[in-house]
């Protein structure tokens, strides 16, 4: 098929629930997916295809199977005016950053990972939280290679078998719960394998604008759906050090794509978007502490700054969510 | 102002649809609204009544009530008198596309954007949807401050009710800047008119309370079965009714008494979150049921008398010498003749909000709403007699109130609250 915006159009004709259909490009990287499609049902999602080679994969009873390749021909769509040519920037920039964060992640983990083979417990609590943020800066990427989010932050209510749960809040129960480092080898070595996977993955990475600006609207919802309950690091308490990372990513995917914003005239939404974001981190100022973490403890947060944040937050997704379409070429 | 009458339920009321069509856009036209370009959605069955949006006064207050509600209150987030404006402009523009059963927007647009319109009230049809925008005191007075520099244009009466006897006011489902009250046939209908307006209105206002209604319990036209509530008793026998223009007149629609001409043709709506002790109620025997409220129970009939739209004779003795509606009878000390010939336009509804989690006990009971010129002479003066001595006290606690100026209604092509800034 030629190259350019195609949609793919998702049928379950069986009688069982399907799990996932994802469309992966040549390194494996998903470039969409739909999930949980009912029997009987079809959906559909649209992406832009670059000219080479696409896989469709469909998982069910988390068994997957490939189900057909997919050759896009053709000229990669060329940037045809000045706002285009910001998107690409925008991309460059945002990948630079993403990689920027994952190396910090990398170091930083290596060092976690270190203090947690050492038995030392009181290091490896102060390393903890400071190490995260850098993965919560860049969740939504991570989240795009498959299986590598949960194997590295899922919590205990997200895993269906409780004895394969791995990664960070693995670690982070162990520390916080049981005070000890006792049997957290094997979880440090994994956390550490899974975090190098990601930063190696970072190079062959490939972004669309749109994923970038949506990826912010998502680092949004991380917050409000688990940061600001303090159900996130539940064991540490360390949940707004996170917020912090999530808002900082989000925050970073606006700014580079503020120009091509602002060259197609879209000033008022820029000036909406960072008036909300300057109160979103004036208000998580106030809980900045002079402690490793550089944040309070999430007991500390008081119901009404808590619903305010909920608040802020829904005020500031709701802009940003339409930068995807605002930025979108030959779309108006 | 071009037409200053107050507006007839029949011409408000307008079924476009078929043959209807024609015959409700002349009627409209006739009545000084503008419909617009309000369409009838072609589906069948009961939802593609209209009530237009446009009028002298606000729709949702004359209209027969619906059998749905949801009640949001709002917080301005800034004080900002002209983002108060764009505000009331964005809503006034959604609702009328909403009252015509039409999405706010995209409903499916762009893939990579997030869908203008939430959706959930697509092929629902507009289910004689009313929405209905106030405003409440603290827009114009808080902590003394005349915080958005309105003051000079807030309605005489719109101060706060003050403390009542028998409040047990939750301060976190009472108040707020703004209401929007939306009415339906179909609770999704509902539920989605105030979700998209929170939604179009996000960084402007916050949702400080939000209650449904699931059973219309008032009376509000003549010939109606009056239907009953949560008590198991009839309830707005001798409510006002919305079919009563002169009546309405005279105890709802505020007139040349109102010195801020802006505000002529809007009403005052007090509305009370009444937590009915259920679990209390149902155990009590029929015969002190029937004297809390004081009216038989199936036929609703006043007590010594045997048809429920029988005359309420209060001064009527049993053998005894005793009062046949009890001296605390709750129709005996809510009625007019007793209140000074004061009367409310009630438009309440059943609520749940499912159980009290401190006892397990339900936490259910009438969302009380009342439309009147005069709040301190109809509702507040009301209750400050019922919550004293009304039996029903008893067996009813009032967790939540809100005060609210209701707007004039819209011109065609202007907007709710468009006075507020003239």
């Amino acid at each position: 098929m030629p190259a350019g915006n195609v949609k793919v159009v998702v049928e379950n004709p069986g009688t069982a629930k399907s799990d996932e259909v994802e469309l992966k490009n040549g390194e494996g990287i998903i470039m969409g997916e739909r999930e949980n499609i009912a029997p009987g049902l079809a959906t559909d999602f649209t992406l832009t295809l670059q000219p080479g080679r696409y896989v469709l994969n469909c998982t069910f009873q988390n068994e997957q199977r490939d189900n057909g390749a997919i050759t896009v021909t053709g000229t990669a769509a060329t940037a045809s005016d000045v706002s285009e040519q910001d998107l690409d920037r925008a991309v460059v920039a945002y990948k630079a950053y993403v990689a920027g964060e994952t190396e910090t992640l990398l170091r930083q983990t290596r060092a976690f990972v270190a203090a947690v083979k050492a038995g030392d417990v009181a290091k490896a609590k102060a390393l903890f939280g400071p190490t995260r943020l850098h993965y919560e800066t860049v969740e939504p990427i991570a989240e795009s290679f498959g299986n590598l989010d949960p194997e590295i932050d899922a919590r205990v209510n997200d895993v269906a078998d409780r004895s394969r749960w791995t990664g960070f809040h693995k670690l982070e129960q162990l520390l916080w719960q049981q005070n000890t480092t006792a049997g957290a080898d094997r979880y440090a070595d994994k956390l550490l394998a899974d975090v190098t996977r990601l930063h190696d993955a970072i190079p062959g990475l490939r972004l669309q604008a749109a994923q970038v600006a949506n990826g912010a609207v998502g680092l949004l919802d991380e917050v409000s759906s688990s940061k600001i309950t303090g159900e996130e690091d539940r064991y540490s308490h360390t949940d707004l050090s996170d917020f912090q990372g999530n808002f900082s990513g989000a925050r970073e995917a606006f700014e580079v794509l503020k120009p091509a914003l602002i060259a197609r005239g879209d000033r008022s939404l820029v000036d909406e978007i960072e008036q909300r974001m300057a109160a979103v981190q004036e208000g998580l100022d106030k809980y900045r502490r002079d402690t490793p973490l550089g944040f309070a403890p999430y007991s500390e947060l008081t119901a009404r700054d808590r619903r305010q944040f909920a608040q802020q937050i829904a005020a500031l997704a709701e802009p940003l969510s339409l930068v995807a379409g605002r930025v979108l070429p030959n779309q108006s | 102002m071009a037409d200053a009458r107050p507006s007839g339920v029949t011409r408000r009321r307008l079924l476009l649809g078929g043959g209807g069509a024609a015959a409700g856009l002349a009627a409209a036209a006739a009545a000084g609204y503008a419909v617009g370009d309000a369409q009838a959605d072609s589906g069948a069955g009961g939802g593609d009544a209209i009530v237009p949006f446009d009028g002298v006064h606000q729709a949702g207050v004359a209209t027969p009530a619906q059998q749905r509600l949801v009640f949001g209150s709002f917080d301005l987030v800034d004080d900002d008198a002209v983002a108060l404006r764009e505000l009331l402009r964005t809503w006034t523009d959604a609702a009328r596309l909403m009252v015509a059963g039409k999405p706010t927007g995209t409903v499916a647009g762009q893939p990579e954007v997030p869908p203008q319109d939430t959706g959930e009230a697509l092929g629902l049809g507009p289910s004689s949807l009313t929405i209905t925008i106030g405003v409440g005191p603290s827009l114009f007075a808080r902590g003394g401050e005349d915080r958005l520099g309105l003051r000079a244009k807030q309605p005489a009466r719109l101060t706060p009710l003050g403390p009542l006897p028998g409040d047990q006011l939750d301060p976190a489902r009472s108040g707020g800047d703004l209401c929007v009250q939306a009415c339906a046939d179909d609770p999704q209908v509902a539920f989605h008119a105030v979700r998209n307006l929170l939604r179009a209105g996000r960084g402007t206002v916050e949702l400080r309370w939000l209650q449904l209604g699931f059973g219309s319990n008032t009376a509000t036209t003549s010939g109606q079965q009056t239907p009953r509530n949560l008590m198991g008793f009839k309830d707005g026998t001798n409510n006002l009714k919305v079919d009563d223009p002169a009546a309405l007149a005279r105890h709802v629609w505020v007139g040349d008494e109102e010195p801020q001409a802006w505000f002529r043709g809007g009403t005052y709506v007090v509305a009370r979150r009444i937590r009915m002790l259920i679990e209390s109620w149902d155990r009590d025997r029929l015969s002190d049921q029937e004297a809390v409220i004081g009216r038989e129970k199936i036929s609703g009939a006043p007590l010594g008398a045997s048809r429920e739209h029988d005359r309420v004779d209060l001064a009527a003795r049993a053998a005894d010498g005793q009062p046949l509606i009890p001296l605390d009878a709750h129709i005996r000390l809510a009625a007019p003749s007793t209140n000074g010939g004061h009367a409310l336009l009630r438009r309440g509804y059943a609520y749940t909000d499912g159980i009290d989690p401190r006892t397990g006990l339900l936490d259910a009971g009438l969302f009380f709403i009342a439309f009147q010129r005069d709040p301190q002479l109809q509702f507040a003066a009301i209750q400050r007699k019922l919550g004293a001595q009304d039996a029903l006290t008893e067996y009813v606690q009032h967790t939540g109130s809100g005060l609210f100026a209701v707007l004039p209604g819209a011109r065609a092509g202007g907007f709710v609250g468009e006075g507020l800034f003239g």
